[in-house]
């Protein structure tokens, strides 16, 4: 179970980084934004990246 | 098989995540229906009562009033009235109702029989929020007659049972029908009240009793009767102005008119002129007409006026056909709305003494192809009229020595209008101040600014922005300490002020152009902003020391409030990431005007970010399908 988690761990990693310019970008722009459009915009974006992560055996 | 138990793990995951989010969205409405909505008929004395329960609170909009819809008919209908009662949501779940008089409903209906139909509605007028209505409950509860209420049950119950000798059973029971009348109700007990007959204003006599005399019955009943020979509602003032009429615009068909009322060729071709015309109603056509059929209808007035003035002067001119005439007038009409629009240019003259050399003069020539294309006709001919070259910007930079003047005009403008109330110290004896009593003497000079800047008109806040204009924010930094304090407290008083009371339009275009605006509504936005925005009220507070400090870098892009606002949240996103997310309030969010809280300016910056962002993911996604 351990080394499973572990393994997940190490592709999460990798896939964060894999999107690193895409985060960059959305970082960016909510913090470029404001209101409830930046407030919106911070939780798609983790919402997404959480999917994204958690999806990756079923993506694959 | 444990590949597969994997993947169903993971997609119960990923349910579970996006499960929740649809319900906190949905429960999250601007305004919520009202539930659970019911209707009772009280036979002692007529009245029915209509209850509904309000909503959990969860919503943007809560509720400022219901609104309740009723009609009486057999369809189940209520749309053709409404009233509205006087408070909006209070507790949460808690039971709502509204009760119709058997006298309210005889005054609309002229009486008490039939169904009566009713559903709710919660309104939110502050924010234009309206829920959607209720179903639709209705009872009959005829008062002085009988009091009717019929239930009728049909239950229809089906059971098979399938033994292992494959037989099978099938026990239908039948459908009962149980209708319950009950009976007359006693007669209206027998108190003494007053009856007031009262003579409308159309003439005819109506019976009021001393509550509804008091409580404003006959004035409502009075509007109701007035609006409904104005509009065809029978309705209140406060729900016509409400909009619950639909108030219909009678357009009678020009054809129409034309055709019945053109007699001025039977009156010259007829021998005989008849004097009695023969009067006949013309079909009335009710169409509600929309803005752009209103404008083309206001277009096609203006143009019939400008036929009729032309009317002596076309006939110097021979027209082939009839097109060509008309063409004729609308060119016209756009050469006089052309020379309108030039008349209100104004000219200004610029005199320079000494022409300095870096004067940076833009000047762009923009002809639209529709100034090209319009023509003048002149007394003898047509000719094609000249092309008007238009100077669209003209942006001249201060010199050196213009900065001085108007830094110079900034600060005895400032001097004059604001007098700090702190005693007065030399550099000499601040530089043997100690570190506490420095940070003392500038709260108490920080203080006294805000209290006195606070306390000033807003004509004077407006002047002090105005000199500020013709200085330029970026070249402040020409100014003392003192001064921009005294500039970042009043740039921060404005957005205050114009948060209490409405600036002019010239006020406003002022205090956009001290915060970089192009659009004059920005202004309001931002003032909205900053309550709710801790960035934004950073940012508002913090413009003129950033700007004075971008100014000092030698960029030569302007900085605007946009920038500074975005500083402030890279700079909170730095110190605590986690607040970003953590931060969020749910509750204010509202999908229906999302980004309606930006100004133009910081959209744009936005946009310049998020765009590129997409593209590139798009991008790398197309490139990866190639690899």
């Amino acid at each position: 179970m351990i080394n499973k988690l572990w393994s997940w761990l190490i592709q999460a990693v990798k896939e964060t980084l894999n999107l690193a310019w895409t985060l960059v970008g959305l970082v960016i722009a909510t913090l470029t934004l404001t209101g409830q459009a930046q407030q919106i915009t911070a939780i798609a974006t983790v919402i997404t990246l959480a999917i994204w992560l958690l999806t990756i055996g079923f993506r694959k | 098989m444990l590949s597969t138990l994997n993947s169903l793990s993971r997609i119960t995951c990923v349910l579970f995540l996006i499960a929740p989010t649809s319900i906190a969205l949905a429960d999250h409405v601007p305004t919520q229906t009202p539930y659970d909505i019911s209707i009772a008929c009280d036979s002692s004395n007529g009245d029915i009562t209509v209850t509904w329960q309000e909503s959990d609170g969860f919503e943007s909009s809560p509720p400022e009033r219901y609104a309740i819809g009723f009609d009486v008919n057999e369809n189940g209908t209520a749309d053709a009235y409404a009233v509205a009662n006087s408070t909006g949501w209070e507790t949460a779940l808690s039971y709502k109702s509204y009760v119709f008089s058997a006298s309210y409903r005889e005054s609309i209906f002229g009486n008490t029989q039939g169904t009566f139909n009713a559903k709710v509605r919660a309104d939110n007028d502050t924010d234009s929020s309206y829920s959607e209505w209720t179903s639709t409950v209705g009872i009959a509860c005829d008062y002085g007659s009988t009091t009717t209420t019929s239930s009728t049950t049909t239950s229809s119950t089906t059971t098979s049972s399938t033994t292992t000798s494959s037989t099978t059973t099938t026990t239908t029971i039948p459908p009962t029908t149980t209708t319950t009348t009950t009976l007359p109700p006693p007669p209206p007990p027998t108190t003494t009240t007053t009856l007031y007959v009262v003579v409308m204003a159309d003439g005819t006599e109506s019976e009021y009793t001393e509550t509804e005399v008091n409580d404003g019955t006959i004035e409502r009943d009075q509007e109701r009767i007035d609006n409904e020979l104005e509009f065809g509602c029978f309705m209140t003032n406060a729900q016509i102005e409400r909009g619950d009429c639909i108030i219909i615009i009678e357009v009678y068909e020009e054809e129409d008119y034309e055709e019945e009322y053109n007699t001025e060729e039977e009156l010259f071709n007829d021998v005989v002129v008849v004097d009695e015309v023969e009067d006949e109603f013309i079909e009335e056509e009710f169409i509600e007409l929309s803005e752009q059929e209103i404008k083309e209808l206001e277009k096609q007035m203006e143009f019939e006026v400008k036929e009729l003035e032309l009317k002596d002067e076309i006939e110097f001119f021979e027209f082939d056909n009839e097109e060509e005439a008309q063409e004729f007038i609308e060119t016209f009409i756009e050469v006089e709305e052309f020379l309108e629009e030039l008349e209100e240019v104004k000219v200004e003259e610029i005199v320079f003494k000494d022409i300095p050399k870096d004067i940076i003069i833009e000047i762009e020539d923009e002809i639209t192809e529709d100034e090209l294309v319009k023509e003048v006709f002149t007394d003898e001919s047509e000719a094609e009229t000249e092309v008007q070259e238009q100077v669209v910007e003209e942006e001249v930079e201060l010199t050196k020595e213009e900065i001085k003047v108007e830094v110079a005009e900034l600060e005895e403008v400032i001097e004059e209008i604001i007098v700090i109330d702190i005693p007065e110290v030399t550099e000499e004896e601040l530089e043997k101040y100690t570190e506490e009593e420095l940070i003392e003497y500038e709260e108490a000079k920080e203080e006294a600014i805000e209290e006195f800047v606070e306390e000033l008109e807003t004509e004077e806040v407006v002047e002090i922005l105005e000199e500020i204009n013709d200085v330029g924010v970026e070249n402040l930094a020409e100014v003392s300490q003192e001064v921009i304090e005294v500039v970042a407290q009043v740039v921060e008083e404005v957005i205050t002020i114009a948060q209490e009371e409405v600036l002019t339009e010239e006020q406003t275009e002022v205090v956009a152009e001290v915060l970089g605006f192009t659009e004059t509504e920005d202004v309001q936005i931002v003032a909205e902003a900053i309550k709710t925005d801790e960035n934004v009220a950073q940012a508002v507070d913090e413009f003129v020391e950033r700007a004075v400090e971008f100014a000092k870098n030698d960029s030569d892009q302007e900085f605007t409030l946009a920038d500074a606002t975005t500083e402030i949240a890279f700079e909170s996103f730095v110190a605590s990431p986690v607040s970003v997310i953590i931060d969020i309030d749910l509750d204010a969010i509202n999908l229906n005007n999302i980004a309606n809280d930006m100004t133009t300016d910081q959209k744009e910056k936005a946009q310049e970010v998020i765009v590129p962002t997409i593209l590139v993911r798009i991008v790398s996604f197309a490139l990866r399908r190639f690899d």
